[in-house]
């Protein structure tokens, strides 16, 4: 009989929809890559999902769990395909979008445009009614006159009430009587979404959930109907940009938080299967076609921001801290009229693609830089299913070349260093911001050309050691498949930190924390355990930031006071800036909770080790030029590596997905997990 | 290194790695200012910078995603000068104009300045410097536009060694913190941005390492040729040509006379020239810049957001402004000599560019916009502290109002003048939890933005109702409530500002001039409200729908709709024949000027011409700086007065009759009865 033994997890791409499929007891791992199919998502996934199954001759029935990340949110709002939709606000404060915080892009140019709101003037409603209103006995009167003025086609609003964040209840007594009276209304309150103060970023975040809200709710009825098709009735999860998964119901009435949810997933992935190899500080570099994504993991968990933006708007809760360089594999390197070689931000992207992709493309992206540099190759692209062009590749590169006077491969080097630097220059400055040195971390290398870089990018940067996963091209599909439930809360007390009381500090972090159990056992029944994280945002009387500051596991909720939290925070503090001052008063901004339901984690298969017989596991050479001269290079095959198995650079790694290009004293190790080490050779 | 840029040392696949290098390590500086700075600026307004500087006194390396943008080209070569060396674990610190070539353009603006050391050999400077909420003086927070002498705007710091060779200079520093309010903070600052010298100074150390020295001095030197030489095939571009152009300031916050900018732009071939001779002299109050007569970025910092608007690839450095040279008469607003008040130098500054855009946009129109607001103001609340007493001081909002439109789209809703600094604004819940005050609204000024094919952007109204007893509310930077912000090519001029005030108890509003500090009590309620942006371009050639869509989300009314753009709107549709119809009749109708100053710039222009003015300014220039204020408003006034009676323009020789008048010449009879009761009053008052 089938019993249920199997997680599943979907990433949906431009190009490949992915799927990872493992077994609860960690016995078996697979995964499986199909053609995404755009105007209709979850037609691939239902294709994958069987596909997948009969090769490994199982049935649905088998999957446990269904975990699914989208980008439907986020490219609705990108290419601005939302619903038209309302905004209800307090008087006086009709244009909260449009002024938002006085930023402009583009500061240096004088025709630099601000983005469109997502929500229209017309579609912005005043109400004489601010969130910490007492008396509620207007609320039917004024739910009365927002619906004689509200468009009958609009069926999506967001509510965002000046001091909202102190109490969801005038909020929520407005959305009640609104939905009372127009049944189907479906009612955005910021103040249940993220009730933190300022009035420009939690509306932010209840106009983008009003905006996708009949998006998603239409996808994910469409996926259940087609993932059923195949037989697949496991619950089905949606991941977040928080790195958690929740309930297909909750993505439903709060899709806002899947916005971010792909690169978060990617990173939970590389987390989970870093802490395995004993890796649990990495920055990790995911390498796609337009883009170098990279993020941090500390202490085996991704680092969140509350800073993340979604095409032009900011999204203030918690999400995996994910920046983006334009430096990808499609970016183009070409010359300015002054001579100089530039590379992006035009990327040949999926279509035409590089020239070696042979679709038309003819302009030279770095891609074409790794075939000519005899980084990849040209017949085992996606495990030999997609055959490049050298001779494009070579002719591309070859317009660089002429200009600088030199060969082709010398040319392609020259892409690759400025790809490093354009790299690196990016990512020290995101660092410091975040008070970190990359030189402490392992850079944890995925995607298509993650690991085919990772060793340039390690040198330049001065990283000693580089992590490639087992399959570095369905991270996104491996960390919905291992992760966990979570949700975050927040309530902004704002003051000295003295003039709290411990009973403040206490009865808040306690509502906090119910609120999270609330949240979490609405979602499934299946929650093994809650963790609860605590912490505090906190600063000197002054200063403009704040320090996040992380209560330790395991402290009683009866030790929490003012003092407790002033002698963490000046910890915490000399930690980040190595200096810290005892004397300052210190400010309290807010109170944080994340609550965690553990699901089961699965352990990764085990590799064998060699045994002395074995013989060679080269499979052959390859020349390739790197530094400035032609090396000859073994070539491996990523499937025939053991546990213990060592391969010193020059040399290049093959898998189905990508390849990995170990520099000359750098030496890789692959352990029992299957993680490829990089290290710098003592 | 100025005139045509030497040929380049650095490979060409390598310079772009350096560009990326060297901006990178300021904004790794930057970050590392504002996440440990303490005042309020760092955060508020990015009111902080930081650079790295040639041994010759250049920037090669600047940030673009932090601080301030607009100091690209500070010239450091009057403060290196000051010194006969430098050596390992030097830290000068600075505030004062005079003494450091304008360096820090007033003194909150506190200044650091290490040099970087490869081995024994200097390769560059690190800077940073941070708006100190503070620096002593005789107002808290140390502006006032009514200064009218340095001493009064807090302590000067000459170029000082604050560490030499790695040893604080105790003394030095316990100087300067004896002298401000909020020693501290100022401190705080001094030590973050001692914390971004060290970050530069361990980056340029690895590049140099990996590069080489010779190879990053070249490099160094090649970014700023690379800048320069695009930076002047852009202006090749331009037709060359003079191009004249004069913008105003309302007053000078001591008297009512206007304050008057005169520029006169020259392209020729690859290079700029402004002469800003005929500009006004420098003031008793704290409007002047001190720019050394070189081109100091309070003079042409628009000069450079235009050349990038045009090339958006040049890497921004001093390279960038190389080709750009300016006449700034000495004694004059844009090159005031000691110990001229230059506290207020932002408001001086804005004005400027708007003249400089003005002669611009006669050689490029489709690239510059119409005058923006050229108002930034940050509203200031003063309360009794209740509980520790004293008083409670916060910002409520920085004022700023709508941008030009240009050729290809509408200006940008209040976001003028946001872009010296990545400005930002407080959250009104923010507001209202530190400050006194309910923030009844803070929206968009319908109307406010100059009609046009391409609308100016709109100003913001402002109103809040003060909550506590005895409270005080200042504005410095108000502007724009009398000159408005021009349209070009056919738009119209943007609303000016005002203020208004509904005491309590009243039951409606009443105008009340610009703010200069305002006494409110619980009850009373301040609206104020920013100028709009000008229009670009006819406003009969804006496409109806356009109209149609500002009409439905209220940015415009239907009857500017109708009376401003001819278009008529009913049942939320144009009226497409009636349109039609209306604005032909319209356009016969219509003046197509290249500017629209609006009636009141008109009126004061037809009676101050250029030749009265500029007769003025010769007359004003040729005497002591010290003289120089009071003749201009004495003569002022005498020709002002000369003009009530005569009601006709005034002339260069009416100019020489009063000045002669006022200086005791003799002149002719005609004018003499008139000044003679100008000047009794004058000596009576």
């Amino acid at each position: 009989m089938a019993s249920e033994r199997f997680q599943l997890g979907i990433d949906i791409g431009g190009t490949f929809t992915d799927l990872s499929l493992i077994a609860l007891d960690g016995s078996e791992y697979f995964t499986h890559k199909v053609a995404s199919t755009p105007s209709a998502p979850s037609k691939a996934v239902a294709r994958g999902i069987s596909e997948l199954l009969s090769s490994i001759e199982s049935s649905p029935r088998t999957i446990a769990n269904f975990v699914h990340g989208t980008t439907i949110a986020l490219n609705a709002v990108l290419e601005r395909r939302g619903a038209r939709c309302a905004l209800i606000v307090s008087s006086g404060n009709r244009d909260i979008l449009e002024i938002a915080r006085l930023r402009k892009t583009g500061i240096f140019n004088l025709k630099s445009d601000v983005p469109a709101p997502i929500i229209e003037r017309r579609d912005v409603i005043e109400v004489p009614l601010r969130g910490d209103d007492k008396d509620r006995s207007s609320l039917e009167a004024i739910a009365d006159k927002v619906l004689a003025v509200l468009p009958s086609e609009i069926d999506s609003a967001a509510i965002c009430l000046l001091n909202a964040y102190k109490g969801s209840d005038v909020e929520r007594g407005l959305a009640d009587a609104l939905c009372a009276r127009r049944p189907g209304l479906h009612i955005s309150c910021s103040s249940d979404l993220w009730p933190e103060i300022r009035e420009y970023e939690r509306g932010s975040v209840a106009a983008l959930n009003a905006y996708v809200q009949p998006i998603m709710s239409a996808y994910v009825d469409n996926l259940k109907a087609d993932t059923s098709g195949v037989g697949l009735e496991a619950p089905l999860q949606i991941t977040q940009s928080n790195g958690g998964v929740l309930a297909a119901s909750s993505a439903k009435t709060k899709p806002v938080n899947t916005m971010l949810s792909g690169p978060a997933s990617g990173v939970v992935g590389a987390a989970f299967v870093s802490s395995l190899s004993g890796v649990h500080d990495a920055v990790t570099l995911d390498i796609g076609g337009t883009s170098a994504d990279f993020s941090i993991i500390r202490d085996g968990q991704p680092v969140h921001s509350t800073e993340a933006v979604v095409g032009d708007f900011p999204l203030v809760m918690p999400s995996v801290d994910v920046f983006a360089v334009g430096a990808g594999g499609g970016s183009i390197a070409w010359f300015d009229p002054f001579g100089v070689l530039k590379l992006g931000p035009m990327s040949a992207g999926a279509e035409p693609g590089p020239a070696c992709y042979g679709r038309g493309g003819n302009r030279p992206t770095i891609t074409d830089a790794y075939l000519v540099s005899g980084f990849i190759d040209p017949d085992r692209f996606v495990g030999g299913t997609m055959q490049l062009s050298r001779e494009n590749a070579v002719k591309a590169v070859g317009g660089i070349a002429e200009q600088l006077g030199c060969s082709a491969e010398q040319a392609s080097e020259a892409i690759l260093r400025l790809g490093t630097a354009t790299m690196t220059s990016a990512i020290l400055p995101m660092m410091t911001k975040r008070g970190l040195d990359p030189r402490d971390f392992t850079l944890v290398a995925f995607g298509g050309a993650g690991p085919t870089h990772a060793c340039l990018l390690a040198e330049e940067i001065g990283i000693q050691q580089v992590l490639v996963p087992p399959s570095p091209g369905t991270m996104c599909a491996l960390g919905a498949t291992i992760a966990d439930y979570k949700s975050n809360h927040i309530r902004s007390m704002r003051g000295p930190l003295a003039a709290f009381s411990a009973a403040d500090l206490q009865a808040c972090f306690a509502e906090l924390e119910q609120e999270g159990r609330d949240r979490l056992s609405a979602e499934s029944e299946r929650i093994e355990v809650v963790e609860v994280v605590r912490s505090a945002d906190l600063r000197y009387r002054g200063q403009a930031f704040d320090v996040d500051v992380t209560l330790p596991e395991g402290v009683r909720l009866d030790e929490i006071d003012p003092d407790y939290l002033a002698r963490l925070f000046h910890e915490t503090y000399e930690k980040l800036y190595s200096n810290h001052d005892p004397a300052s008063p210190i400010e309290l901004m807010a109170l944080r909770v994340v609550s965690t339901g553990r699901r089961p984690r699965p352990d990764l298969p085990r590799l064998n080790e060699r045994h002395a017989a074995a013989g060679s596991l080269e499979v052959g050479e390859r020349r390739l030029f790197y530094g400035n001269r032609f090396r000859n290079a073994a070539v491996y095959r990523r499937d025939a590596l053991m546990a213990g198995d060592t391969i010193a650079g020059p040399a290049i790694v093959e898998q189905f997905d990508t390849t990995t290009f170990i520099v000359p004293g750098f030496i890789g190790a692959c352990d029992a997990v299957g993680n490829l080490l990089v290290s710098k050779a003592e | 290194m100025h005139g045509n840029s030497a040929a380049m040392r650095t490979d060409s696949a390598q310079l772009e790695i350096f560009v990326q290098r060297f901006r990178s390590i300021t904004e790794e500086m930057g970050f590392a200012v504002q996440r440990t700075g303490h005042t309020a600026f760092v955060n508020e307004t990015a009111d902080l910078g930081v650079a790295l500087v040639t041994p010759e006194g250049e920037i090669f390396g600047y940030p673009q995603s932090i601080g301030i943008t607009m100091f690209a080209n500070l010239n450091f070569a009057s403060i290196l000068s000051e010194f006969d060396a430098f050596e390992p674990g030097d830290i000068v610190v600075c505030n004062d104009p005079y003494s450091s070539g304008g360096l820090s353009s007033h003194l909150p603006d506190v200044s650091v300045l290490a040099p970087i050391f490869s081995g024994e050999r200097l390769v560059c400077f690190a800077y940073s410097y941070v708006h100190s909420t503070d620096i002593g003086g005789r107002v808290a927070g140390s502006l006032s536009p009514s200064s009218y002498e340095i001493y009064q705007e807090g302590i000067r710091i000459p170029p000082t060694r604050l560490y030499k060779a790695g040893e604080l200079n105790a003394d030095v520093l316990k100087l300067i913190l004896c002298n401000c309010r909020v020693p501290d903070d100022n401190w705080g600052d001094v030590k973050a941005m001692i914390t971004a010298l060290r970050v530069a100074e361990r980056r340029i150390g690895e590049s140099v390492d990996k590069y080489g020295v010779d190879t990053f001095v070249d490099a160094m030197n090649d970014v700023l040729n690379y800048s320069e030489l695009r930076a002047r095939s852009v202006i090749e571009t331009i037709p060359d040509g003079v191009y004249r152009f004069s913008d105003y300031l309302d007053d000078d916050v001591v008297s009512d006379i206007p304050v008057k900018f005169c520029v006169a732009l020259t392209v020729a071939g690859d290079a700029i020239t402004v002469d800003f001779t005929g500009t006004d002299s420098q003031l008793r109050s704290a409007f002047n810049i001190y720019s050394e007569g070189k081109p100091h970025p309070w003079l042409i910092y628009k000069i450079m957001f235009v050349l990038l608007t045009m090339d958006q690839g040049i890497p921004v450095n001093a390279g960038l402004l190389r080709p750009v040279s300016v006449v700034a008469p000495r004694g004059s607003l844009v090159n005031c000599e000691p110990p001229a008040a230059v506290g207020l130098r932002t408001t001086t500054g804005v004005r400027i560019q708007d003249a400089i855009c003005g002669a611009l946009a006669q050689a490029v129109p489709n690239v510059i916009p119409a005058a923006g607001a050229g108002y930034i103001a940050p509203i200031v609340f003063a309360e009794p502290n209740l509980e520790r007493g004293g008083l409670k001081v916060n910002v409520l909002e920085p004022m700023v109002g709508g941008t030009g439109g240009h050729e290809g789209g509408d200006g940008l809703n209040a976001r003028d003048v946001v872009d010296i600094a990545n400005l930002r604004n407080s959250p009104v819940e923010v507001v209202e939890n530190v400050s006194g005050v309910r923030i009844l609204n803070y929206s968009l000024r319908q109307d406010s933005g100059g009609a046009g094919k391409f609308r100016g952007g709109l100003g913001l109204v402002f109103e809040f109702e003060v909550l506590e007893h005895n409270c005080l509310v200042t504005a410095r930077g108000q502007e724009r409530h009398r000159f408005r912000p021009w349209g070009l090519n056919g738009g119209f001029c943007g609303e000016k500002a005002a203020v208004f005030i509904k005491r309590a108890g009243d039951d409606r509003f009443n105008p009340i001039p610009k703010i200069d500090s305002l006494e409110v009590d619980a009850g009373d309620v301040v609206r104020i409200l920013t100028p709009g942006g000008g229009g670009f371009g006819s406003p009969l050639d804006r496409d109806p729908q356009s109209v149609l869509r500002d009409v439905r989300n209220d940015m415009i009314s239907i009857e500017a709709a109708r009376n401003c753009y001819g278009v008529l709107i009913g049942s939320e549709t144009v009226d497409v024949e009636a349109t039609a119809d209306l604005r032909a009749r319209m356009k016969s109708d219509a003046l197509h000027e290249a500017f629209s100053f609006g009636p009141e710039r008109q009126t004061y222009d037809a009676v101050w011409t250029d030749d009265a003015w500029l007769r003025l300014m010769s007359h004003v220039q040729a005497v002591p700086v010290a003289l120089r204020s009071s003749l201009r408003g004495r003569v002022w006034r005498a020709a002002q007065r000369l003009h009530e009676a005569e009601k006709k323009p005034l002339s260069a020789l009416d100019i020489d009759a009063c000045w002669a008048k006022i200086t005791g010449k003799s002149i002719s009879m005609k004018v003499e009865t008139v000044l003679r009761r100008d000047v009794d009053e004058t000596s009576c008052a």
